[in-house]
């Protein structure tokens, strides 16, 4: 677990976008009984999730989100160094989603763009690039975008899965900060778990076939193909309680700060009854864990800066704040941070018609 | 400890205490699904500060073998 700081370093703006479509988990359909929707609603806490239609990509999203940033701040768009694109749902295998947005966005052909190929731990681990970026001499802003359209590779018919996932993009700006002080992020990954969250066909490994694309329906009801995302809920659970804890824990202490001074704990929305669980293990103050679950879902690397832009608003424009934010999934993989911010722009959320536009 | 175990798994499975101790395999006692199984992962995390995981789960079929596995891992 490498301990990373960086000094000098801040969030200036965040903008989130999610798609128009909302879906009310109380009224999905088979293999899910009314009983079962609502057990799933009561201990997940996941009543409504934001669904892409067809024409809407996580890049869309992160693109509407961006748009926003701009317009509400001012901020030259040519003026951005760095771009990231932190993404498993990309607009196409090459090249990168984040290159075109460079163009989309309207952005310098001098802006160095990528993707980074994480889920739930994305927005930690692409915060902490951005950071590291930022400290170049020569690296002014950094423009960070988490984009996932997770209803599209989690087939919505699958009973451990089906009901969980939602879509968003957010956008989020650091900038050089001289009086914000130092943060601290930790990053993990552990490849022998990687089972536990798996798209195994459609990639190189095993490519697209027939087979791959023909559903199947399993003991339980569930239906999905080999080209959905399978998830072993078991086994997530276990390497969280196991490793998360640990690793917060661990930021805290390299960071030299307590419970106590912190003033928000933003963790990946994973689902409550999980969520839950951490928090208390770890005694944290309820009303310092906000929650965006209710009303999105999990939307992977996005649910951290989605629960910032939509749940923390106001405090985060109002004043200076320190979070600890924490992400862990796929991969399987993990991040926490210690980041100190100064009044931040938090433009409101962004709601996307879809609409063929590419 | 095996006070708590029972009292753990009678509630989240909703059956009778003594039944539970004598059963060949606990899971016989209620509806042992994903969610039952989250819930005692959950709950003997937070009255031992022991997570048993499902490998641990494969050797346990009686509250005896339950109280065997937690008090291992405690004792480290």
């Amino acid at each position: 677990m490498p301990l990373l700081s960086y000094e000098g370093v801040a969030i200036t703006a965040m903008a989130a976008a999610v798609p128009q479509a909302r879906f009310d988990n109380l009224t999905a359909g088979p293999p899910f009984t009314a009983g079962d929707a609502a057990e799933i609603v009561e201990k997940t806490g996941i009543r409504y999730r934001r669904i892409a239609g067809p024409h809407t990509c996580a890049s869309d999203l992160c693109h509407a989100a961006a748009n926003r940033l701009f317009e509400d701040t001012g901020v030259e768009r040519k003026s951005v160094d760095v771009l990231l694109f932190v993404s498993q749902t990309p607009d196409y295998r090459m090249p990168a989603t984040a290159v075109l947005l460079q163009d989309r966005l309207g952005l310098g052909m001098n802006t160095a763009a990528f993707d980074i190929n994480l889920g739930c731990s994305g927005f930690v681990y692409g915060l902490s690039l951005a950071y590291s970026y930022c400290m170049q001499a020569g690296v002014n802003r950094v423009l960070l975008l988490n984009g996932e359209t997770r209803t599209k590779a989690y087939s919505m018919r699958d009973k451990a899965t089906g009901l969980l996932f939602g879509d968003a993009g957010s956008a989020t700006l650091v900038e050089k900060r001289a009086s914000v002080g130092q943060s601290f992020f930790t990053a993990n990954s552990d490849g022998a778990r990687g089972e536990h969250i798996i798209i195994r066909s459609g990639g190189y490994r095993y490519p697209s076939t027939m087979e791959s694309l023909r559903e199947q329906t399993f003991e339980d009801g569930s239906i999905r193909s080999g080209e959905h995302a399978a998830m072993k809920g078991r086994g997530v659970f276990e390497f969280l309680l196991l490793e998360v804890p640990k690793d917060i824990k661990a930021a805290l202490t390299a960071a030299a700060v307590a419970v106590d001074e912190i003033d928000y704990f933003v963790f990946h929305q994973a689902n409550r009854f999980m969520n839950e669980h951490i928090r208390k293990r770890l005694r944290l103050p309820a009303d310092k864990v906000p929650y965006s679950l209710a009303d999105y879902g999990n939307t992977s690397s996005v649910s951290i800066p989605l629960t910032m832009v939509a749940d923390l608003a106001s405090p985060l424009a109002a004043k200076a704040n320190r979070l600890f934010i924490c992400g862990f999934g796929v991969g399987l993989s993990w991040a926490s941070g210690v980041v100190p911010c100064e009044p931040i722009h938090v433009s409101e959320l962004v709601e996307v018609c879809d609409a063929a536009t590419v | 400890m095996k006070e708590q175990i029972i009292k753990i798994l009678s509630e989240i499975l909703e059956c009778d205490p003594v039944e539970l101790e004598q059963a060949a395999n606990f899971r016989e006692c209620g509806e042992w699904d994903s969610m039952a199984y989250l819930s005692t992962v959950a709950a003997i995390d937070d009255e031992f500060n022991v997570v048993v995981t499902e490998n641990d789960f494969s050797g346990i079929h009686t509250i005896d073998d339950f109280v065997r596995v937690v008090e291992a891992k405690k004792a480290g």
